[in-house]
């Protein structure tokens, strides 16, 4: 059998994988130059699996502990949360029990009229809480003005209600439950 | 198959102590993390490293991929493995950066250059090999980083850590006859490479 013939056959069992020596053997105890190829590509197989690595630092591992650590649940988010919910109720309410037509074009160019952080604020929220509003002047049993908005207000305004009721409703559950995870960044090395 | 080859059998059945670990991280049990990250973290960062070639962004995707597995740890499988899980959420956020490290235009070869001066100065297992043998480890480690990234890391998880290709194919996000394919491709790239073959 030709040398040329078992390398390239050895060859083709490496790339694939397969054991070197199968159907060789008595060739290769004869034949010194295909037994060192063989052992050439052993070696090469063995290097394989030891692929040499680059390790981390310890400071790393203890940093990367504290980064991945969960932190409880910040503190203040229920009290947005309930904040956020009493606004609505009481919008809702003051709609449902008074229930005048807002004048939607004032009301707005009275939002959008920003010069200081307060009416920045209220520019933000007015717009909704009046939105809630004219939801509870909708929902109102005895309803005795025609409200100046139109129906998708009042629709929209009754799904921000629902929206924001279901929504404190989550929260205070999944609160309740564990304290949810936020896992720090590391900053730095 | 055979016998030197690493096991192809499933081995996706959740190690009992991870299993434990995931359970109480799901509760939010803050020692479990620790615990996943002792057992894990130098796993994944090599793995990271192997990627990134150089120190920084593996520290840097180590991390993430950590924060990202924690942040997502009820999606794992309750009878999966955490290690396959770990290292596919670290494949994925490392072949990310390279993408976008590609398309910032971030010169790939500034890091695969780096990495080939440095290859000589990395630890190595086995500190008692031969010469031979260790020139040998040197120059797999540059032919390693010019393969293509997914078929260096197939190299680098069914032979040097020992998934079974399966699972191997699965962390790189391949269907196991094309991870067969990209392995026999870079066994031979890296044979013809290294024992100076190449009849090109």
């Amino acid at each position: 059998m030709k040398c040329e013939t078992v390398q390239a056959w050895m060859r083709e069992r490496f790339d694939q994988d397969l054991p070197l020596e199968q159907g060789f053997a008595g060739h290769l105890q004869e034949c010194a130059a295909c037994r060192a190829y063989r052992d050439r590509l052993s070696a090469l197989s063995a290097a394989l699996t030891e692929i040499k690595v680059e390790e981390p630092s310890e400071q790393f591992l203890r940093s990367l502990c504290a980064a991945t650590r969960p932190v409880p649940a910040q503190a203040y988010g229920p009290w947005v949360a309930a904040t956020v919910a009493f606004l609505a109720v009481v919008s809702a309410a003051v709609g449902w029990f008074n229930p005048v037509s807002i004048d939607w074009t004032a009301a707005l160019e009275a939002a959008a009229d920003w010069r200081t952080p307060l009416e920045v604020a209220r520019g933000l929220f007015s717009p909704v809480l009046m939105l809630l509003r004219e939801a509870g002047a909708a929902l109102a049993p005895i309803h005795e003005v025609t409200p100046a908005g139109p129906p998708w207000m009042f629709a929209g305004g009754v799904a921000l209600l629902a929206g924001v009721l279901f929504g404190f409703n989550a929260f205070l559950r999944m609160a309740g439950e564990n304290s949810s995870m936020h896992p720090t960044r590391h900053s730095g090395n | 198959m055979n016998a030197h080859m690493p096991s192809d059998t499933p081995q996706d059945m959740q190690d009992p102590l991870d299993a434990e670990w995931v359970r109480r991280a799901r509760l939010g049990d803050h020692a479990a993390f620790e615990s996943i990250v002792q057992r894990y973290g130098k796993a994944i960062y090599r793995h990271m490293y192997r990627m990134m070639l150089n120190r920084e962004d593996a520290e840097d995707l180590t991390q993430e991929a950590f924060i990202r597995a924690f942040r997502y740890v009820d999606r794992l499988d309750t009878g999966g493995s955490l290690r396959s899980w770990l290292y596919t959420i670290a494949t994925r956020v490392g072949l990310n950066a390279l993408r976008s490290q590609y398309r910032r235009g971030k010169a790939v070869t500034s890091s695969y250059e780096a990495h080939v001066e440095s290859a000589g100065d990395l630890q190595a297992p086995g500190s008692g090999a031969s010469a031979e043998h260790a020139a040998l480890r040197d120059e797999l480690e540059v032919a390693l980083a010019a393969l293509q990234p997914r078929a260096a890391l197939l190299i680098q998880l069914h032979h040097t850590e020992g998934f079974p290709i399966r699972e191997a194919a699965a962390i790189v996000g391949m269907s196991p006859a094309s991870a067969k394919v990209a392995l026999c491709r870079a066994r031979k790239e890296l044979r013809e490479r290294l024992l100076k073959e190449n009849q090109a």
